[in-house]
């Protein structure tokens, strides 16, 4: 017994090793465009400067863990020191599969997977999410359920895809009558987000101002392409939104599915916490979230990998691990960053392109989805160097505030003026880029960029009643 | 019957790597882009909780069919959740977005 057990953590151990050196070499070694990796300078501001981060909701474990690595450890680049926990997260995360099932099939599917080797080789959250859900089951498991959804509740306080962990296990223990009183466990990680007032300072950017209005804006504040992919809105999309759950699911699961299907088959509700923990995120993409955002159907790999190794077909579980271990050759030919993806390091030289603007220069970004990398770097570059480069995109009309290092730029009027004597200064520049995996500075005229936001007919229609209220 | 399952089985191996081939402009963000003209934005963090509050709101919904006075109990369940879906609609925010 004692022999197995030191065996098992041995091997938990090498999968450890193994997975983090794999991810190390595909790492990206700086900021990119790619594996939609746009809150990689937003992270890289929060764990430097200890600023307010994303809504999501404020993610204050993240920021303070990034934080205090930075402080400590320094690998290559600022950027790829903080990027480096994504790899160890989702290494550990690997080894924590093997303890729970103790075959070498959950882990093999977790790794070989190409949305969980996107998300382990940037400087993103979900790598850390998944492993606070996976790290409250196995407390589950282990009926230490007091932990498990303290745990969960830490989960939250990273990205708010863990409280679907937790809707899992209380609807598992609400079915098994078994006492709720563990659950209260859950909130007592409310007071770690006194982190988001703390770090709202000038110049508010992420969250307008100081007052409680502007709170209550930063956690419902509007984000483009969520509920984009919904498929009864844009209903002609429901065949795109089942083509991103094949790929999502088949590709990243393929054949196992089989053997998932089969355990759940034979005993459901032995297996409904896993069940849940892995389609509730799912569902959540499927339905609310838009293509893009395929990051947060990472538990659905680790939970279904785990009911993956729960049926007995032993001949079935080693043609799925061989077949892992072929994508896995794959996925180094595909997704390695500096060879495969990324060559020209097009993020980097977005950045340095800000380096040559003038100070108080206002740039207009591509009126697109993602457009908030080119946000995040801009407010990174200013951060770094005290300059002030203003920006103009999507959000300005719906957050409408906290742009700038003043903070004060809240009305039209403001804004119009500026862009105007921007032009008239030789200041006024836009993103120019076909896509988002690129991005050209180029000057632009005031017209131009006035059209395309004040005097359009979205403008119009949609955000002018709501920011002249605001103004006013 | 066996064999055939196993025949099937080794069939779909292909379409497992062939889908895993066809992710990755889904992965690296390629296509991500290129062929939108339109998008739709709404507040992440309402829908979120509005949802999870939905799907406790139907296991309510479902519950009360198993409890005496039936006809009040899903009465007041539906009315609800019907409740909570037009506020989570309204809190949302969505609204369509094109990108010219």
């Amino acid at each position: 017994m004692l022999y197995t057990q030191y065996t098992t953590k041995i091997v938990a151990l090498a999968i450890f090793g193994l997975a983090l050196l794999y991810y190390i070499l595909l790492r990206s070694p700086d900021h990119t465009f790619f594996n939609m990796g746009e809150d990689g300078p937003l992270f890289l501001q929060t764990a430097k400067h200890l600023v307010t981060g994303a809504p999501s909701p404020g993610s204050p474990l993240f920021h303070i863990t990034n934080a205090v690595w930075m402080r400590m450890f320094s690998f290559g680049t600022e950027y790829g020191t903080v990027a480096i926990l994504s790899a160890v997260y989702s290494a550990i995360t690997a080894g924590l599969l093997y303890l729970i099932t103790r075959n070498i099939l959950a882990p093999l599917l977790w790794i070989s997977s190409a949305i969980v080797l996107s998300q382990s080789t940037i400087l993103e959250l979900y790598t850390l999410m998944t492993l606070m859900m996976v790290l409250g089951y196995y407390a589950y498991i282990k009926d230490k359920r007091v932990l498990a959804y303290f745990i969960l509740g830490l989960g939250v306080a990273v990205h708010h895809i863990c409280g679907l962990g937790f809707v899992a296990l209380i609807v598992t223990d609400f079915i098994n009558k078994r006492s709720l009183k563990p659950a209260l466990a859950f909130f007592l990680v409310i007071p770690l987000f006194i982190y988001i007032p703390l770090t709202n300072r000038p110049p508010y950017y992420m969250i307008g101002g100081n007052l409680p209005v502007d709170y209550i804006k930063y956690f419902f504040q509007t984000a483009a392409g969520l509920a984009g992919g919904l498929p009864l809105w844009p209903a002609d999309n429901i065949y795109g939104r089942l083509w991103d759950l094949v790929r999502v699911t088949g590709g990243g699961l393929g054949l196992s599915l089989v053997l998932v299907y089969l355990t759940v088959k034979n005993n459901w509700k032995e297996h409904l916490p896993t069940l849940l923990m892995g389609l509730l995120p799912l569902m959540y993409y499927i339905t609310t979230s838009d293509s893009k955002s395929y990051f947060t159907t990472l538990p659905t790999i680790a939970f279904l990998a785990i009911l993956a190794t729960k049926y007995d077909w032993r001949s079935l579980k080693i043609v799925c691990s061989i077949i892992c271990s072929g994508l896995i050759i794959m996925n180094i030919f595909l997704y390695d960053f500096g060879r495969a993806i990324d060559k020209d390091q097009s993020a980097v030289q977005f950045y340095n392109q800000l380096e040559e603007l003038p100070p108080g220069s206002v740039l207009e970004t591509c009126w697109c989805i993602s457009n908030s990398i080119y946000v995040n770097m801009t407010y990174l570059h200013n951060l770094e160097n005290e300059d002030d480069i203003y920006i103009v995109d999507t959000e300005f009309f719906r957050m409408f505030g906290g742009r700038g290092l003043d903070g004060k730029l809240t009305s039209k009027d403001i804004w119009v003026d500026r862009i105007e004597n921007a032009e008239k200064e030789g200041k006024l520049f836009r993103v120019k880029a076909e896509s988002f995996l690129e991005g050209n500075i180029v000057p632009a005229s005031s017209k131009e960029v006035l059209d395309k936001y004040v005097n359009s007919d979205f403008y119009k229609d949609s955000i002018g009643e709501y920011n002249n209220g605001i103004s006013s | 019957m066996e064999l055939a399952r196993n025949f099937l089985v080794l069939l779909s191996i292909p379409l497992w790597i062939l889908f895993a081939w066809l992710a990755k402009p889904l992965v690296t963000g390629v296509e991500g882009l290129t062929t939108w003209t339109e998008t739709t934005i709404s507040s992440k963090n309402a829908l979120f909780f509005f949802n999870i509050i939905a799907v406790g709101m139907l296991g309510g919904f479902i519950a009360s069919r198993y409890r005496n006075r039936k006809p009040i109990y899903i009465t007041i369940q539906a009315l609800t959740l019907v409740a909570v879906l037009i506020v989570g609609y309204v809190t949302s925010q969505i609204n369509t977005i094109w990108l010219t």
